[in-house]
């Protein structure tokens, strides 16, 4: 057996240098900076560089003068009072019930109506139309409509409540009941969406794989069960974290509705980093504040990701 | 046209070996087939010739160019994609003349030459169209048709017919073959198909494992494979393969206790032999035989499955004929027709 | 997907009915108080003769600012949409398809990433003092470039998600056809993600002409947003229920028209990603 004279594999030296990569031709090259360049520059201008100022405003006092800020340096100080202040902490721990029991209660309820819309044969259409409005209206604008609600004297939940022989329930005077009554009106905000990226999911399912298991004489609750749910973790996933995140940054509703009160009993962090900015003016401890806040969302962060990475696997 | 030669190209994937040392020359106006099968790096090697991957070492040169360094659109090929990859904003009239735009082609002469591809194709109905109007074979036709109007150096395709239907591939495969002539073009060709191999190609290559096993004429393949693995890729069905033992006094004895003549200057030791189906007639003294298992027919010709029922042989008969199952069968290869391989190598003795 | 049969359709029937409730009525509830003189609303009247008192109030009345509040907002969220959508559009091609070192990308991704997690009231405090210095407070410009920080991240991921669903070939065919990199991606790619500019576009403007917290703390009555005049009427000293109603309602309506012409863009916004 003679090869063609041409071949020869794998017994001819390498007649040229090794090369690794092609160069780029400059127009790509070109191209390639132009097309990144502008949105590092924003980051940088508008992100990063006012992270990095939070770090000199954190260990500052900073008073106003006629001719701008002015920066005390004062890290013991600011230390001082992180270490002391107590209603910090309050605000940490209302964030992360308000955190905790919303999200629980929208992935639950958007679970079960993605579930059963999807299952319906009528009105599929108008449900998900309607579910769009609570995400896309102004979240002041819903929170000034449960505020009208709410209202102690004329809200339609006191009124129903009149109907049936109730007395007037103080829904954001009461101490003890207007976290919920906050809790309630994301839940209502925010269920939708999670109603709306679950229902594409349930309605991305293979149709012959809930079909093979309807053949197999698996009931409605073992397919949800054995089948649905396992299919749709990512999409559930997903969600989840929009919503922690979300839920974590969360402020216009609870500023139109309560401002944090009554007490600090709604106060959330965002809130709290308001009044201390805005209110006292006190740039330099709410910038510890939120230097503070930014190393537990990288914490959370790294956990969640390696998390994620170990369930991945 | 122009040659295309590639010399020693490496291509490593991390600690994977894409590419081994692969060295050959197309020639002015040769169809050349690259064929193997899935991941034995002919994509790889198709897309390195056409500059969309970067090679570890090597050189590529078409037209005594080297153009191992050069983009793609500076290589002066062009290449029909598996999936086509048509533009599916633009009509079809915008696709083919897509090229010659962005090289600022006159205008007369791009609707010139995009009508004179049409007609050629048959496409002048659907100029106007998108690609989602189009049928999967008129797609096709729309991608050579791109290839066409810039009158390169060199076509290259990669599996273009692989999402056409059985009956439109076969009518496509004399299409892009009677092109090739017409245009004179230079043409280099991947699939994993070797009925596309064997009836399109001036010359195949094998590839297996990121090498060249072969490369010769269909019937060069067909007649002397170089190595087992050429001679069960090529041919349909595939070669049978028998084991067996060289004994003194020039005969090979097989597994089963029949006798082979043994072509000449085989050492002693273990062999194995292929035979191809249509290489075995009935003898009742044969040395090759065994119970019917399963007679398929396909009318103009007819397969016979006999022999041990896991790995069974294969018979291939002109015209139809009939077994009933079990019916014992004696069959004489042709003498002059073996191939005989080492075992160990696996490569031609 | 799962057809309901029998009893459980019928559990999915009030299922479904109980959300279109519970969406809706308080929909209607402050539509009805927008609808009333505030007499009316501190009555709690459920039958009464609907006025548009609270409109003309909150659009003509010689206190409100509310007209002005719409015009800031419509300059703010559609100057920061196309900036952000332009920026954010070109990042991510370059990150989803350009050759990019890997800590380059990463640790674009990782920041945006991080900088959407974060409340933005940690940054308000030191963009006031920048704005401040760079004569940039309480002006439409600085809330504008406000806006497109805060929605890069979501537009840069949810374009990244449509550049990644064109097959490579098509790029590929590009080159091969003779376009360098920026033509193949002007006259081959972007043509093909305009449904995914559109989607972005709509979110980036929806979430801009919402945005309150940074508007809230960053303009006063000249500069003020749609949403921060809804505050207003809810902070002063006595709340005015009737054209915090009726602003409310106003200041829906960019929501409502995409509700009806835009749905398809807003649900594939919304959902891309979570769904693959």
């Amino acid at each position: 057996m003679s090869f063609p004279s041409e071949i020869s594999s794998g017994a001819a030296p390498a007649a040229v240098p090794p090369r690794r990569h092609r160069r780029e031709p400059s127009g790509d090259r070109w191209f390639r900076w132009a097309t990144l360049l502008p949105a590092v520059i924003v980051l940088v201008v508008l992100t990063v560089w006012p992270v990095a100022n939070l770090l000199r405003m954190a260990v500052s006092t900073i008073e106003f003068t006629r001719d701008g800020a002015s920066f005390a340096f004062t890290p013991a100080e600011n230390l001082r009072r992180l270490a002391g202040d107590d209603l910090f902490f309050i605000n940490l721990r209302t964030t992360v019930i308000f955190v905790v029991v919303s999200v629980i209660l929208e992935m639950v309820l958007g679970f079960l109506l993605a579930l059963m819309v999807s299952g319906v044969p009528r009105g599929k259409g108008l449900v998900r139309t309607l579910m769009i409005l609570p995400i896309l209206v102004p979240p002041v604008a819903i929170g000034s409509m449960w505020k009208l609600v709410y209202n102690h004297d004329f809200g339609i939940l006191n009124q129903a409540l009149g109907v049936v022989g109730l007395g007037p329930v103080g829904w954001l005077s009461n101490p003890d009941l207007a976290l919920w009554s906050v809790v309630l009106v994301d839940v209502w905000h925010w269920t939708p969406f999670v109603f709306l990226i679950l229902f594409a999911g349930i309605e991305g399912l293979p149709r012959e794989v809930i079909e093979a298991a309807r053949v197999d004489g698996a009931t409605t609750w073992q397919i949800v069960r054995r089948i649905v749910l396992p299919l749709m973790a990512p999409a559930i996933a997903v969600a989840f974290i929009f919503r922690a995140i979300l839920a974590f940054k969360v402020f216009d509703q609870i500023f139109l509705l309560t401002s944090g009160g009554p007490g600090t009993a709604t106060e959330v962090v965002s809130l709290r980093l308001y009044r201390v900015f805005f209110d006292q003016n006190e740039l330099g401890y709410g910038a510890l504040l939120s230097v503070v806040i930014i190393l537990a969302v990288v914490a959370f962060l790294l956990t969640a990701g390696a998390l994620a990475r170990r369930v991945g696997r | 046209m122009a040659t295309v030669e590639i010399q020693t190209l490496e291509k490593h994937y991390g600690s994977a070996h894409a590419l081994k040392s692969i060295t050959f020359t197309v020639r002015d106006g040769e169809f050349v087939v690259l064929v193997g099968p899935s991941g034995c790096g002919k994509s790889t090697l198709l897309r390195a010739i056409a500059g969309l991957e970067d090679v570890s070492a090597g050189a590529v040169r078409i037209g005594g160019r080297d153009v191992t360094d050069l983009e793609p659109r500076d290589r002066d090929i062009a290449m029909v994609f598996q999936s086509y990859a048509l533009y599916p904003h633009m009509t079809v009239r915008d696709n083919m003349a897509f090229s010659l735009d962005v090289r600022r082609t006159p205008r007369p002469e791009i609707d010139a030459r995009v009508t004179e591809a049409a007609r050629i194709l048959g496409l002048e109905p659907f100029l106007d169209r998108k690609p989602r109007a189009l049928s999967g074979g008129q797609r096709q036709r729309v991608a050579m048709g791109r290839a066409i109007v810039r009158r390169p150096q060199v076509f290259l395709f990669d599996e273009p017919l692989s999402n056409l239907d059985a009956k439109l591939r076969v009518q496509m495969r004399a299409e892009i073959r009677g092109l090739h002539d017409r245009l004179g073009a230079t043409s280099i060709y991947v699939t994993h198909d070797q009925v596309e191999a064997m009836t399109m190609a001036d010359r195949i290559v094998v590839l297996e494992a990121g090498r060249i096993v072969q490369s010769g004429s269909p019937l060069e393949l067909y007649g002397r494979p170089a190595n087992r693995f050429v001679a069960e890729f090529i041919g349909s069905p595939s070669i049978n393969i028998v084991e067996g033992r060289v004994e003194a006094g020039g005969a090979v004895a097989l597994a089963n206790g029949g006798r082979l003549p043994a072509p000449h200057g085989l050492r002693d030791g273990t062999v194995q032999i292929g035979i191809r189906p249509e290489d075995l007639v009935l003898d009742p003294s044969g040395p090759i035989g065994g119970p019917v298992r399963l007679v398929e027919h396909l009318g103009a010709e007819t397969y016979v499955l006999f022999g041990p029922e896991a790995a069974p042989l294969t018979w291939r008969v002109a015209g139809t004929v009939d077994f009933p199952s079990g019916q014992d069968l004696r069959l004489r290869p042709d003498p002059d027709r073996l191939h005989v391989f080492d075992p160990a190598t696996g490569n031609r003795l | 997907m799962i057809p309901l049969k029998g009893r459980e359709l019928w559990l999915g029937y009030a299922f479904l009915a109980a959300g279109v409730l519970a969406i809706v009525v308080p929909f209607l509830f402050i539509l009805a108080t927008s609808l009333k003189y505030e007499i009316a609303i501190m009555q709690g009247r459920v039958i009464f003769e609907p006025t548009l008192y609270n409109y003309n109030d909150v659009l003509f009345g010689r206190r409100s600012n509310f007209v002005r509040n719409i015009t800031n907002s419509l300059i703010v969220a559609g100057a920061s949409t196309l900036i952000v959508l332009t920026v954010g559009t070109l990042a991510a091609y370059s990150l989803s398809r350009l050759r990019w070192a890997r800590w380059i990308s990463g640790a674009f991704l990782g920041w945006t990433m991080l900088f959407n997690t974060i409340p933005v009231l940690t940054v308000v405090g030191p963009w006031y003092l920048m704005f401040q210095q760079a004569g940039l407070y309480d002006t439409l410009l600085g809330l504008v470039l406000t806006h497109v920080a805060i929605n890069l991240p979501m537009t840069v991921w949810l374009m990244m998600t449509f550049f990644g669903d064109i097959p490579a070939e098509l790029e590929e065919a590009a080159r091969v056809d003779g376009a360098g990199q920026a033509q193949a991606f002007r006259r081959v790619i972007l043509p093909l993600v305009v449904p995914g500019l559109i989607a972005a576009g709509v979110l980036a403007f929806v979430f801009s002409w919402n945005e309150f917290t940074v508007a809230l703390n960053l303009t006063s009555r000249g500069t003020a947003t749609v949403p921060v005049g809804i505050a207003n009427f809810a902070e002063q000293y006595e709340v005015q229920n009737g054209n915090m109603a009726a602003a409310s309602v106003l200041s829906t309506i960019p929501a409502l028209i995409l509700m009806i012409f835009g749905q398809r863009f807003v649900v594939q916004g919304l959902t891309m990603g979570a769904v693959k």
